[in-house]
C-alpha cells in the first residue's frame, strides 16, 4: 500500500524517526552516535523535502541514507575508537529482552543490518539489496548467516 | 519464536522524545542558516590549495603540526572515569582478546588480497575516510614478484596498490611521508610471501590523499609472527588527547622511544602484543603473537622508520 510523502520535517520524523533509529542503534550500538547519524540524515533530507512522488521512495532514501553514514560512521570509529560516556556502564535505554539484544549485538555489522531491514522494516531481498547497495544473493546469504548466528546464539540459552 | 522474539524486541526500539526533539530543532536551526551560492573553484585554485595541504602535511611522523598523538596512560577505568568526567566523549583502548589469530589465518587472509589480484572483489579497502567508493579497477601487473592494478573511486579518484612477494620491494613506492627499511627484518625474520601490500589513494589532480604498507612476517620456526602496518592521511587530522588506555586492562603496558627518536606505546595482554605510534597523520603499529618485550624493542628499533622527504 502506498502513501504519500511527507509535507514537513515533523511529518518524516514522526513517520521514520523510529525506523532510522533502530537500524542506525542495531549498527552502531551506541544511542549517541544512533542520533548522530539520525540527526545528519534528516539534515541532508531537508534538501530533498518535497521531491519525493511517494512515501515509500521516500522511506528508502531515508533509509540508503542512514545506512551509509552508519557505515562511514563505523570506518571512522575502526580507525579512530570513540567510546561515549553512556557506554562506560551500558547500553542507554534500549534492550527488553536481554538475551535477544546481546545476540543481535554479537553478530557482525552486515548481518544485523540486513536482519533489522528484513524482519523489522520488511523489506524484500531485492529492495533491501538497493538500499545497501549489494546484490540480492549477498543479501539473501546475509540474511540466512545472519538467523543462523542468531538462532545459535540463542539456543543456548 | 526466536524470530519473533527478535522482531519483538527491535520493534520495541523507538526514538526517545527528548532526541526528536533535538533533532528537530537541529533540522530547523539548519534550515535557517543562509546556504551560500556553490561557486565553483577554478581548477589551478584546487589544485594550488591541495598542494599547499600535502606540503604542510609533510614531515609526519614528528613535525610542526604533526605532534605525537599516542593514548594517554593511566593506572585503571576509575582514573579514566575521573580523567575524563567533564568530557563529552572519549576514546579508550582496550584488548579484545589475549589469544592472536594464528600465523595461518593471518596469511590466509591476506593472501586472499594477492590470489584474487584480478577479482573486484578484492578491490576495497581505504585510508581515507572520502574515498570509500571503489567502482572499478585495472590491473596493470597480474604476475611475477610485485602484482600492480589501479582501482577508481565514484568521485575521480585512484587508488594504486601493489602487492609483493617480499615486503622489501615495496619500498620506493611511497611518497616519503612515511617510510621504513626493512632489510633488517628481511634478514633476522621470514616474511611470509603475497601478505604485503602497498597503496596510495590520489584525488581527481593526481593529490596524494593517503598512503598505506603492510607486511607480515614470522619467526624461521613460526612460532611467533608479526604484522606491521603504517598508514598516511593527509586529510585527517588526528587528535588522541581524549584517547587513553588503562594500565589495568593490559598485562603491560609502557611507552618505549626508538633509537631513531619515535615513540611507541606498547600493550601486552595474554600471548598478543599491540605496539603503535600515532601522529596528527600517520599511524605506524606492530600486531603481533607470541612475543617478549624485547624482541618488540628490538623490532621496532629496526623499522628505520622515517618522516618527512
Amino acid at each position: 500500500m502506498t502513501h504519500p510523502p511527507s509535507q514537513t520535517i515533523e511529518e518524516a520524523l514522526e513517520r521514520y524517526g523510529n525506523v532510522l533509529y533502530r537500524l542506525a542503534l542495531v549498527m552502531l550500538q551506541r544511542p549517541m552516535d544512533a542520533e548522530d547519524v539520525v540527526q545528519e540524515t534528516f539534515i541532508r533530507y531537508l534538501a530533498k523535502l518535497g521531491t519525493f512522488r511517494e512515501g515509500e521512495h521516500e522511506k528508502a532514501w531515508l533509509l540508503t541514507v542512514c545506512t551509509n553514514l552508519c557505515r562511514d560512521a563505523l570506518r571512522a570509529r575502526h580507525r579512530y575508537p570513540q567510546v561515549g560516556l553512556e557506554q562506560v556502564s551500558e547500553v542507554g535505554d534500549v534492550p527488553q529482552d536481554r538475551a535477544v539484544w546481546a545476540a543481535l549485538m554479537a553478530l557482525p555489522e552486515k548481518y544485523r543490518e540486513v536482519l533489522v531491514l528484513h524482519a523489522v522494516e520488511g523489506y524484500r531481498t531485492e529492495e533491501i539489496a538497493k538500499i545497501i547497495g549489494k546484490t540480492p544473493a549477498a543479501v539473501k546469504m546475509r540474511l540466512s548467516r545472519g538467523r543462523k548466528q542468531l538462532e545459535e546464539s540463542l539456543g543456548k540459552e | 519464536m526466536n524470530n519473533e522474539r527478535f522482531e519483538r524486541e527491535i520493534e520495541s526500539i523507538a526514538m526517545p522524545e527528548d532526541m526528536k526533539a533535538r533533532i528537530l530543532a537541529n533540522c530547523h536551526h539548519n534550515q535557517r542558516e543562509p546556504v551560500p551560492e556553490k561557486k565553483r573553484k577554478a581548477p589551478w585554485k584546487v589544485v594550488l590549495v591541495a598542494a599547499v595541504l600535502v606540503v604542510c602535511a609533510v614531515p609526519v611522523l614528528a613535525g610542526q603540526g604533526n605532534s605525537l598523538q599516542n593514548p594517554t596512560i593511566l593506572p585503571d577505568g576509575q582514573a579514566v572515569q575521573d580523567a575524563c568526567s567533564q568530557l563529552d566523549s572519549y576514546s579508550l583502548v582496550s584488548p579484545n582478546s589475549g589469544t592472536p589469530h594464528s600465523l595461518e589465518k593471518m596469511t590466509e587472509s591476506r593472501r586472499m588480497k594477492w590470489d584474487g589480484w584480478a577479482s573486484e572483489d578484492t578491490m576495497g579497502g581505504t585510508v581515507v575516510m572520502s574515498m570509500t567508493d571503489w567502482t572499478g579497477m585495472k590491473v596493470l601487473e597480474a604476475d611475477g614478484p610485485v602484482k600492480a592494478r589501479e582501482v577508481y573511486e565514484k568521485r575521480g579518484g585512484v587508488k594504486t596498490e601493489y602487492a609483493a612477494e617480499n615486503p622489501v620491494d615495496l619500498q620506493g613506492l611511497e611518497s616519503g611521508a612515511v617510510a621504513w627499511d626493512l632489510t633488517w627484518m628481511n634478514e633476522n625474520y621470514a616474511c611470509v610471501s603475497g601478505a604485503d601490500f602497498f597503496y596510495r589513494i590520489e584525488d581527481r589532480w593526481g593529490n596524494l590523499l593517503g598512503e598505506h604498507c603492510t607486511a607480515l612476517y614470522a619467526t624461521q620456526d613460526e612460532q611467533a609472527w608479526f604484522s606491521l602496518e603504517w598508514t598516511y592521511d593527509s586529510t585527517y587530522a588526528y587528535d588522541g588527547t581524549n584517547t587513553f588506555v588503562a594500565e589495568s586492562d593490559y598485562d603491560l603496558v609502557y611507552e618505549y622511544t626508538t633509537v631513531q627518536g619515535h615513540t611507541f606505546l606498547l600493550q601486552f595482554y595474554g600471548d598478543c602484543v599491540w605496539a603503535e605510534c600515532i601522529t596528527t597523520h600517520a599511524w605506524v603499529s606492530l600486531y603481533g603473537g607470541y612475543l617478549e618485550p624485547d624482541q618488540v624493542e628490538e623490532l621496532l628499533d629496526n623499522l628505520s622508520l622515517t618522516g618527512g622527504g
